[in-house]
């Protein structure tokens, strides 16, 4: 049976028994004789009756529920499943740490490069893996980003410096030189350049060492740097490199 | 504290006699429904013209404390000023919580209103009754907001105006669509109450036929319809106030109102299958109960303060109110979804994948998908701050790379649907049906390419939009032939002009986010620089001064021809910088300039940026379509097509009607 009509049966059942009792109520008060009152009561209760009877019939004939086959069933709970928790960790890995007055999601792509960027400082001391792909990120928005450039170039001549592999630091040091002719006045590439140039090379550069330091050093480098690029340049001026730690950021 | 003045006191009373004229009316009809008596139920019409008036009064009574500044309403300290232009003035009354939900109460109390004079003939009919105390019991709801936890007509301390009075946000006083965007949006959202409490009047009334769909058919259609205007006007307003160059960021604001509209658009595709078929009668109803959730969760994400931070919410007024709401709302329908299980389920199924409703089934299956997504994004960094206290953001990246093969696929389906018939297609009859937008997809691509477009999505999208404007344009072009200018009217031939306008969207979308030149000059006085094919010479840079802000404007010459002037202001009062942008349009492009700071007219100097943006307007133009095609798809003319009727069968003309 249609709902549409079941529903029908069921207002009109309600309708039914109202007036069944609303005929009671009459009849109690008086206003209705006794002879009209077992009519008209009869006349209800056998149409209500009718109704129920259709009532039932109709609810009998309702779409019984069908049994989906287990596969089925097991398939589309999977699916789902694997759906939600593959986009979960999409979303976890997407995520970045939030700055002050930064949106909970989306923003411009400015916010973003600065999302990332956060990323890559909060990761670097930890995980410079996690901190080159966030850099990586920065560079695919904003490829003339300086920073991103500068210290995911650090960060591979530090790794390769770990590794013992000369041609990652080789490779890391035309990348610092491309940050410093986008940003001649950046002193952090000029640092590290000088540190890469007078410590990390099997063969040190000293020109190059002690040009990028002094470099470093007019640009106002920041104050963690600046003593032990004082140290390096003095020690590449004299010509007796070190084994002083190299400077960390 | 001040005194309660006039307008606060008039605003009380009237919020007051509007909350309870829609409990009484809730709790009267529901009385006379249940005791099955006709002129009680007559009696709720009164209930309804008074909470539509209180409604109006205490709008009327905003209005008039922000036009006169009267400063002894908290809301009017915090949103007005002497200095705010008339219209900015008038559009104070949305720019903050208070008074926005002032409007939302506007707008409900409207809806009911009509609703009840549509249907004033009906209203002994349980299911209109139903449909009547829902949305008397969400207009209370909101009433009870107003009086409450979001009051605007709450009394003030005396004005500081050393600290007080300086008018609504910078960002919503610069440009005039701040006029047209929230009411067109909150139509939307507020207009998805009408079908809502049609489908829970149906659950439980136990009339889960199709007879409630045909009702709330030109509702659904009108909400949607406002809802994809007022997210298009947002959009344009982002690109013309916010000077980042873009019109979409992924805000939790903007997927507050996407939500709605993904679920609301999956809602009336698949309704056309249950009218058809009658199958899918519970997922519509789920639908139905998604869109109007979503609008209450998108205010409370966007209203509550959640978003700056989770801890935040406690101390909100009004966000456990909302999300308790929200709660009721869900768990109410999904109580009745269950209760009413036996007579949901449907008396067919989908015969073939391959016909209109497998179609229809799996767009909404990618829509719902869609709706997931954004969901996830938006509450994720919720929940890892709630859980570990930890501040996340999820960056437009994550919703870019999910929306890009999600939207191809919505493109795709665009095109193949309107050539499908219901139950099954013959592969002969999709190669004849599918020929010429096909072959206007391969035209499409080949001009894309011509011009020199790369990237394999971007081209992608091109050739898509193509076979599915060619889709829409075949389906026009047949039943115009059929019907002449009745073969616009309809929601099959309304829906394809809606089809184009999003198709123009999504080509606008595609072109804007993959070909965008961006660079940035810094230029003296008289400078000239070449970019992309253009020139810009700078010939002023100057300051400029307002009643509410100073700031620098340049004078950019575009290929020596007519100057534009993008500007920095400060508006004095909030001590807050608003780029200004200065934009060329054309069909093809955009230029888009941006003043940057370091731009100094004392020495001439401009730094300027330069945005070249393909096809933006075709995304004003698609909305306006968007907007074109639900007028004509909700308004079938005179002679209908019965939704039992083949795809292809003609609508029967006049004559034919009259036996001639």
């Amino acid at each position: 049976m249609n709902p549409e009509r079941l529903a029908e049966l069921e207002e009109e059942r309600g309708f039914l028994l109202r007036s069944i009792r609303d005929i009671e109520a009459e009849h109690a008060a008086g206003d209705v004789d006794d002879a009209d009152f077992h009519t008209l009561r009869d006349g209800y209760v056998a149409r209500a009756a009718a109704v129920l009877r259709e009532i039932d019939d109709g609810r009998s004939s309702l779409i019984p529920k069908q049994h989906r086959p287990l596969w089925r069933r097991v398939a589309i709970v999977g699916g789902t499943l694997v759906v939600a928790v593959a986009l979960g960790v999409f979303v976890a890995d997407s995520a970045g740490q939030r700055l002050p007055g930064q949106s909970l999601t989306g923003g411009k792509p400015a916010d973003e490069v600065a999302i990332q960027l956060a990323n890559a400082r909060q990761t670097m001391g930890t995980d410079p893996q996690a901190s080159l792909e966030a850099y990586a990120k920065v560079l695919e928005i904003d490829p003339l980003n300086v920073e991103a450039i500068t210290y995911a170039a650090w960060l591979k001549i530090i790794i390769g410096n770990q590794a013992g592999d000369q041609q990652i630091i080789l490779d890391a040091l035309p990348e610092l030189q491309h940050a410093i002719e986008i940003d001649p006045t950046y002193a952090d590439p000029h640092c590290f350049l000088a540190v890469a140039a007078g410590r990390f090379l099997t063969t040190p550069d000293a020109e190059l060492g002690v040009r990028e330091a002094t470099a470093c050093l007019e640009a106002n480098p920041p104050a963690m740097l600046q003593p032990q690029i004082e140290q390096l340049l003095a020690e590449l001026t004299l010509g007796s490199p070190t084994d002083s730690a190299p400077p960390t950021t | 504290m001040l005194a309660e003045g006039l307008n606060g006191l008039l605003g009380h009373t009237a919020l007051i006699v509007g909350f309870a004229a829609s409990l009484f009316g809730a709790l009267a009809l529901i009385a006379a429904i249940r005791l099955g008596n006709p002129r009680l139920i007559r009696t709720v019409l009164p209930y309804g013209w008074l909470a539509l008036g209180g409604a109006v009064l205490a709008v009327v009574v905003m209005e008039r404390g922000l036009i006169n500044r009267d400063w002894e309403l908290a809301y009017v300290q915090k949103v007005g000023s002497y200095d705010t232009p008339a219209l900015f003035n008038f559009t104070a009354l949305w720019s903050a919580l208070e008074g926005s939900i002032l409007l939302w109460l506007l707008l409900l109390a409207i809806y009911t209103a009509v609703i009840m004079r549509r249907y004033r003939e009906r209203l002994t009919d349980p299911l209109v009754g139903w449909a009547l105390v829902v949305m008397f019991i969400v207009t209370a709801f909101f009433f009870f907001l107003a009086l409450g936890p979001t009051d605007a007509f709450k009394p003030a301390t005396a004005p500081n105006f050393a600290m007080c009075c300086k008018g609504p946000n910078p960002l919503l006083q610069n440009h005039v669509l701040v006029l047209f965007h929230p009411p067109i949006l909150y139509l939307g959202y507020v207009g998805f109450t009408v079908p809502f409490a049609f489908a829970i009047a149906a659950l439980v009334t136990g009339r889960v036929g199709e007879g409630w769909l045909v009702e709330t058919r030109r509702w659904a259609l009108f909400a949607w319809g406002f809802l994809t205007v007022g997210i298009v006007l947002g959009g344009w307003w982002s690109y013309e106030v916010l000077g980042w160059g873009g019109v979409w960021g992924w805000d939790p604001v903007e997927n507050a109102s996407f939500l709605p509209w993904l679920t609301g658009t999956a809602y009336i595709h698949s309704v056309m299958v249950q009218e058809r078929r009658g199958i899918l009668r519970v997922w519509n109803l789920s639908l139905l109960v998604a869109t109007f959730s979503l609008t209450i969760l998108g205010t409370f994400l966007t209203r509550s303060g959640v978003v700056n931070s989770v801890h935040a919410f406690s101390d909100s007024t009004i966000g456990p109110f909302l999300l308790g709401a929200f709660g009721v709302v869900v768990l109410v329908s999904l109580g009745l979804i269950a209760w009413r299980g036996d007579r949901l389920r449907s008396p067919g199924a989908i015969d073939s994948p391959l016909s209109r409703e497998g179609a229809f089934l799996a767009n909404n299956v990618l829509l719902a998908l869609f709706a997931f997504v954004i969901l996830l994004g938006t509450v994720f960094p919720l929940i890892v701050e709630a859980k570990d206290n930890r501040k996340i953001a999820v960056g437009s990246p994550f919703f870019d790379t999910m929306s890009q093969p999600i939207g191809l696929v919505l493109l795709f389906l665009m095109a193949i649907a309107p050539a499908l018939p219901w139950r099954k297609a013959s592969g002969e009859l999709l190669r004849d049906r599918l020929f010429w937008p096909a072959w206007c997809g391969a035209g499409t691509l080949a001009v894309a390419v011509f011009l020199g477009a790369t990237d394999f999505a971007p081209l992608l999208a091109f050739g898509f939009a193509g076979f599915a404007g060619g889709a829409a344009i075949r389906q026009l072009v047949l039943a115009t032939r059929r019907q002449g200018y009745r073969g616009f009217l309809g929601r099959t031939n309304g829906g394809m002009v809606v089809h184009l306008g999003v198709i123009m969207i999504a080509v606008a979308l595609a072109a804007s986010n993959s070909y965008t030149r961006t660079a940035e000059f810094t230029l003296n006085k008289g400078e000239t620089v070449s970019f992309a094919g253009h020139t810009f010479t700078v010939e002023n840079v100057y300051d400029f001064t307002t009643s509410r802000s100073v700031g620098i404007k340049a004078d950019i010459a575009i290929d020596g021809g007519q100057a534009y002037s993008p500007a920095i202001s400060k508006y004095t009062a909030f001590g807050m910088d608003v780029a200004t942008p200065s934009v060329k349009s054309s069909f093809t492009k955009d230029i888009y300039l941006t003043l940057e700071a370091g731009s100094k007219p004392s020495t001439g100097l401009a730094k300027i940026k330069v945005f070249i943006k393909p096809m933006v307007v075709w995304m004003w133009v698609g909305g306006m379509l968007c907007a074109f095609g639900t007028v004509l798809a909700a308004f079938p003319g005179r002679f209908r097509r019965r939704p039992t009727d083949a795809v292809s069968a003609p609508v029967p003309l006049e004559e034919e009607v009259a036996g001639v």
